[in-house]
């Protein structure tokens, strides 16, 4: 089983309910927030491998360039010669008249697989520079093939986040009570919809009379905020231990 | 001058410090967290306009289409398949119009292919305007909506963009487009991790920026690292219980505005 952690608003609690969540079902956990994977900030990662490297294609300009800028015209961010806009797409390749255009290729990171030896956690996660391209891709790359998993979208519901739920099973998602995240939410459950999932719908950082709507209620907690300043992943888990079980068991077949 | 309210991790208050400073400001302000935008609801304003956002994309004649299969060679992004008839996927058309050109017998024409809107809101305490750019849900081209929205906006000498969460290519584009930029950040190891890569990206696109430390009071042992760690001026906001009607979350922000007026100019 494959689980995807969105919510749409960043900052509602998506990572550490992710860690306990892959903690109770024993899955691996994959970070697809691609351009900001925050999951070795809450663990102490041990690596154990490269799963694979992250290449991309970039266009300059040759000598044979004869200034007519119709590259620039075609590519929709102007992104000739500009290896950080640059997402390797070619357009401006095949639009040259002089065939003038280069298409480089370099190394922007690794897809990383490490260990977190207190939870017993295995985690893939991306190290590749921010403006790596085409991030869905990262995404697909990095969950594995046979076994279950637990992915921790990034914030919005872009690219990556789609990329996770068409590979997904089932949905967790995650809002704290306040408007702005609970609109994000609304269009995190419409996005979720659309590819047909089940989801357990969770409210984190719950006052006392707020649960409408929703299968887990997470109340505000102060150990969660205490674990993450201290980098403490076994008192992470342990604070969120219930609620995770909780979750597990409303997944399709208990997780 | 063209300004940038940023924040690499999500929920350090990015958007609560955006509508500050909007409120400061008074400037025409853009949201560009399109896949999901809310600054429309840190600010107290009313839609005024809609507008649909489209990238112009194939239509077939099939009368004239010979199937030679030229427009889908062209095609880098796979939106247009040539068989034993000529197919589009709408979604994955990215705008370049080279299949238009490419068609040997005139077969293509342009049509529109909508991603999403802009919403046009007047805020009532400072007259401005806010443009919230509104990705279709599902839709993959969020970063052709950032464009469209920076593209529309160029021409405005004073402006605030509000940027969509992460350090990817949206927000590079979105750097590249401004003189300055306010940084958001929390105190914790997750934010500041976050910040570190933000930061490279700003300074790749080479634009001022200074650091607002948001909760600064969360932690004293990590607002001291990220003190230490960056290089520009960095101001401490406290944790407040009521963040937009906060005067003194509102002090800080003019404060910073001002030290990021000095580091750009
Ligand atoms: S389209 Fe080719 S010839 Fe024209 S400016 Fe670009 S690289 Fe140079
Ligand atoms: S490869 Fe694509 S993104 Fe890069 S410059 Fe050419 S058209 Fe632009
Ligand atoms: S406009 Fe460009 S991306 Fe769209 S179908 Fe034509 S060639 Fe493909
Ligand atoms: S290039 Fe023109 S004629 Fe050839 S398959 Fe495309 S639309 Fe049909």
């Amino acid at each position: 089983m494959r689980i995807a952690v969105l919510g749409g608003k960043g900052g509602v609690g998506k990572t550490v309910l992710s860690i306990a969540l892959a903690s109770e079902l024993g899955a691996v956990l994959v970070d697809a927030d691609v351009t900001e994977p925050d999951t070795p900030a809450y663990l102490n990662l041990e690596r154990e491998r490269d799963v694979t490297e992250v290449r991309a294609r970039y266009a300059v300009r040759t000598d044979g360039c004869a200034g007519c800028e119709r590259c620039l015209e075609v590519c929709p961010w102007r992104a000739v010669d500009d290896p950080i806009a640059c997402d390797g797409c070619g357009a401006c390749a095949i639009a040259c008249p002089e065939d003038a255009i280069e298409l480089r290729e370099t190394e922007l990171g690794r897809i990383a697989e490490s260990r977190e030896p207190e939870l017993g956690l295995r985690v893939v996660h991306p190290e590749t520079e921010p403006w790596a391209p085409e991030l869905a891709d990262i995404v697909h790359r990095m969950i594995p093939e046979d076994e279950d998993c637990v992915i921790d979208c990034p914030a919005g519901l872009g690219c990556p986040v789609i990329a996770a739920l068409s590979a997904a099973d089932a949905a967790v998602l995650v809002t704290s009570p306040d408007p702005a995240a609970l609109h994000d939410y609304r269009r995190a459950e419409a996005l979720t919809r659309e590819f047909g999932l089940p989801a357990v719908r969770v409210l984190n950082r719950a006052g006392s009379d707020e649960r409408e709507g929703f299968d887990v209620v997470i109340p505000e907690d102060e150990r969660v905020l205490r674990a993450a300043l201290d980098r403490d992943p076994g008192g992470l888990v342990h604070a969120l231990r219930e609620p995770a079980r909780r979750v597990a068991e409303l997944l399709p077949d208990g997780g | 001058m063209r300004l940038a309210v940023t924040g690499g991790k999500g929920g350090v208050g990015k958007t609560t410090i955006a509508a500050h400073a909007h409120r400061l400001l008074g400037w025409t302000t853009v949201d560009l967290d399109v896949t999901t935008p809310n600054l429309h609801l840190y600010l107290d304003c009313e839609e005024e306009a809609r507008s649909r956002v489209c990238l112009i994309g194939p239509e077939v004649d099939p009368d004239r289409c010979t199937l030679c299969g030229e427009c889908a060679r062209v095609c880098h992004s796979g939106a247009v398949i040539v068989g034993r008839s000529w197919d589009l996927d709408p979604g994955l058309c990215h705008g370049c119009g080279l299949c238009l050109d490419a068609c040997p017998r005139d077969a293509l024409t342009p049509r529109e292919i909508e991603i999403g809107e802009v919403r046009e809101y007047r805020v009532r305490e400072t007259g401005a305007r806010l443009l919230s750019g509104r990705l279709n849900v599902g839709d993959r081209r969020s970063r052709h909506l950032v464009r469209h929205l920076l593209d529309h906006t160029e021409d405005r000498p004073r402006l605030l963009l509000d940027t969509p969460a992460g350090a990817g290519k949206e927000v590079y584009d979105v750097l590249r487009a401004v003189d300055a930029a306010l940084v958001v950040t929390q105190p914790t190891p997750a934010a500041l991790r976050d910040l570190r890569r933000l930061l490279r990206v700003i300074r790749v696109a080479r634009v001022p920026h200074v650091v607002l430390i948001n909760q600064a009071d969360l932690s004293e042992r990590w607002t001291r690292r990220v003190e230490r760690e960056v290089e520009v001026p960095t101001w401490r906001a406290p944790r407040v219980d009521d963040p937009l009607g906060s005067d003194e979350l509102r002090d800080v922000v003019r404060e910073a505005l001002d030290g990021l007026r000095e580091e750009a100019a």
